[in-house]
């Protein structure tokens, strides 16, 4: 072996990967033909050459190829199955789906909670009104004679809308005006609206013909409206049967308790033909040309007797509604407008009645409807009388009427109120009045407004807290109670049933909060209690002692 | 073993029909170009990382990432110089993620210096043993393999891409991603190197 170096060894790797020039590659190729030493460097890298192409291959692990397999189905399988879309954006598209459902169902379910929740349910408020106006549109354009009443008093309650005075709409409502909204409220809401958006020369008639039929007080039952604008009324009638049919039907939706039936208005009907000639009798009210007046449920009275053509206020709508068991027209029905050609004489009756009877020292009943916190009049019982007393307002108990007013034309009415008053008893009451009309600004008013014949109000004192009352009315689950509102010391609670009074009594009286026989007073023995008439309950409490 | 021997026989038709197959999610074309080349790519891997357990994770993800794009492989290539490709670019990966973690004097591709290289300490085979004692077949093969380990890995992988998988300068070029001056260069460096080390037993 030639161990002697030579200067083109280094050249050998570059000549044999065929990087040399091609003058040194001639040069080296002419030097290896003569140099023994390259020509064995060059042998060696062939051996190096030759030993690198037999190195043998490592043998991959068996758990390779697995792995393999299992880490590409893994990463595949999705694609496979979900095919073009991404299987991320489908996720994600998923996640935002279910988030929103999550929010959207959360918030019903929160809504619901809230709904169902409270310790005291509150009052139904839509349904009545809803109602209300689906049956009057039905009704509006009915203007076919009517067919004969098969009873008597239905007899008597057809509508004659041919008169002096031009009529266009009637329209029938028949449903229970809804507890949270007081006749009193409403009347003079819808006054104060048509005020301002009726002209002068749109004015309300009562026909003659249906006021000598009586069909008012049918009208009152049913919730009719007769408006007029000005022009000649077409003669034509129509049966208030047929309306309180129609009504019935239109009405055989609503839950039982909501329903007015056809006995019911009748019956109103015979009660309204009664109170109707006391309110002749009683009441005689005045009204400026430009006042317009809204009746209730129904107003008898014959304009053509006094000389004047009527103006029939909410006032007279409030004594029309107190003189008929029929609960009384919604807040958007039961106008009844005349126009005034002088002095307007309305009749109307307010019958008071104090049971003397009952104890005098547990509770007050009245038929006044509470008032709405709108009108800041919260119910003054203790000016009715002492707080432990008892006076019971209830049309078919009442011994006398007890109200009349008169106002004279173009006059302030609240001076009027404070001349023309002359039940004393009543007074407290007809000063909240005053103050509801002053905050809204409507002068057309009787003592009358403070009545309500819609539901039966009774104010009790309870010898407890609200706290204690609160936790009884939570174990009263089984029965429906409407906290209405709070005042003071007083808690504004609506029923409505007689059972459900008479079960809270009876708890009150188990709890020692009430006396037995003041319990049975108001509750059981009450003969202002009627099935299907609405109470609420003012619930006079004893001052919590702070600590 | 069928599969084997006949994956070792694979014409390219064969080859392009695998995969076309895998291509289309086909699991058995796939199954086979892994028994093809997996050996191949497994031994290569060893060779520069000289860890089994690095070289079977490297070859799985070499494997992954080759199905993973083969939707956009062309056939302007082999397969084989594909693989390659990926598997020399998952080694130099390793390799930084390995000098990152721990600093490595040698054999790193990217830490060692050519003028530290020359003062490593490198795996001189024994002078106890005569070279003609040593030169038998299996020592060669043994002691070749104990060279390789010394030299860098740009140097083995030239080598073993051009004299083990008889790559031409090409080929190499691509899988490196260098220009072929430099591939031949390399390989002249390597030669060189190796030669130095294997002397003894030349």
């Amino acid at each position: 072996m030639n161990s002697q170096k030579c200067d083109f060894e280094s050249r050998i790797p570059d000549y044999l990967e065929g990087i040399l020039a091609d003058k040194d590659k001639a040069a080296f190729e002419a030097h290896i033909n003569s140099c023994e030493a390259c020509r064995i460097e060059i042998a060696k890298h062939n051996k190096l050459k030759a030993l690198i192409e037999n190195i043998e291959y490592e043998k991959a692990p068996e758990s390779l190829r697995r792995r393999i397999i299992i880490e590409m189905m893994s990463a595949k399988k999705p694609a496979r199955i979900l095919g073009i879309i991404p299987p991320r954006s489908i996720i994600r598209f998923a996640e935002a789906v279910a988030a929103l459902l999550i929010l959207v169902v959360g918030f019903h379910i929160y809504n619901d909670r809230n709904a169902a929740a409270p310790l005291i349910k509150p009052a139904r408020k839509s349904f009545a009104q809803i109602k209300m106006q689906d049956v009057a549109e039905q009704k509006s354009a009915i203007t076919a004679p009517a067919p004969a009443a098969e009873n008597p008093s239905q007899a008597d309650a057809s509508v004659k809308t041919g008169a002096k005075e031009p009529e266009t709409i009637a329209r029938l409502k028949t449903s229970e005006q809804p507890q949270e909204t007081p006749m009193l409220e409403t009347t003079l809401r819808e006054a104060a609206k048509i005020e301002k958006t009726e002209d002068d020369k749109t004015l309300f008639t009562l026909d003659k013909q249906a006021i000598e039929n009586k069909s008012l007080s049918a009208d009152k039952a049913a919730g009719s409206v007769v408006k007029s604008e000005g022009e000649p009324l077409p003669k034509e009638e129509t049966s208030v049967k047929d309306i309180f049919e129609g009504a019935a039907k239109d009405t055989s939706e609503i839950p039982h308790e909501k329903k007015i039936t056809e006995q019911s208005a009748v019956s109103a009907i015979s009660e309204a033909d009664k109170s109707e000639e006391k309110a002749r009798q009683t009441t005689n009210a005045y009204f400026s040309g430009d006042q317009y007046a809204q009746v209730g449920s129904s107003v008898n009275s014959k304009t053509e007797e006094i000389g004047h053509e009527l103006f029939l206020s909410p006032e007279a709508k409030q004594t029309a509604a107190s003189s008929s068991e029929m609960p009384a027209a919604p807040e958007n029905d039961g106008k009844v407008f005349r126009r005034d050609k002088g002095a307007i004489s309305a009749q109307a009756i307010m019958p008071v009645a104090p049971t003397s009877e009952t104890d005098a020292n547990e509770a007050a009943i009245t038929s006044s409807s509470p008032s709405s916190p709108d009108f800041e009049t919260p119910l003054k019982s203790t000016e009715i009388d002492a707080p432990k007393s008892v006076a019971v307002f209830s049309t078919k108990e009442s011994k006398t009427a007890t109200a009349k007013s008169r106002f004279a034309k173009n006059t302030d009415s609240d001076n009027f109120l404070a001349k023309n008053i002359e039940d004393k008893e009543r007074k407290g009451v007809i000063e909240e009045t005053k103050t509801s009309l002053r905050t809204n600004k409507f002068k057309a008013v009787d003592e009358h407004l403070v009545t309500d014949e819609r539901r039966v109000n009774i104010i009790i004192s309870l010898k407890t807290t609200k706290q204690p009352l609160l936790d009884m009315l939570k174990e009263l689950s089984e029965i429906t109670i409407a906290m209405e509102r709070e005042e003071g010391n007083s808690l504004i609670l609506g029923f409505s049933s007689k059972e459900d009074l008479l079960k809270f009594l009876d708890a009150a009286v188990d709890k020692k909060w009430l006396s037995e026989k003041t319990s049975e007073a108001i509750g059981k023995n009450n003969p202002a209690i009627k099935e299907g008439k609405p109470l609420s309950l003012t619930v006079n409490l004893e001052k919590t002692k702070k600590k | 073993m069928f599969l084997i021997l006949l994956a070792g026989l694979l014409s390219h038709d064969a080859e392009k029909e695998l995969v076309s197959r895998s291509k289309k999610n086909d699991s058995k074309a796939m199954e086979e170009l892994i028994l093809n080349y997996q050996d191949r790519i497994y031994s290569f891997i060893l060779r520069l990382v000289s860890d089994a357990d690095d070289a079977e994770d490297i070859a799985q993800d070499v494997f992954v990432k080759f199905f993973n794009t083969l939707q956009g492989f062309k056939g302007e290539c082999s397969v084989k110089s594909w693989l390659f490709k990926i598997a020399s670019n998952e080694v130099k990966n390793f390799w930084k993620s390995r000098a990152v973690k721990k600093s490595r004097k040698t054999q790193s591709l990217f830490v060692q210096s050519p003028d530290t290289a020359e003062e490593e300490e490198l795996p001189i085979p024994s002078q106890a043993k005569s070279p003609r004692e040593a030169a038998t077949e299996t020592e060669l093969a043994a002691r070749l393999n104990s060279a390789m380990l010394a030299l860098p890995v740009e140097f083995k992988e030239a080598l073993l891409l051009r004299f083990q998988e008889q790559l031409s300068y090409e080929e190499i070029a691509a899988a490196l991603e260098i220009n072929i001056g430099t591939v031949k260069s390399r390989l002249a460096r390597a030669r060189e190197e190796l030669k130095k080390l294997m002397e003894p037993y030349l």
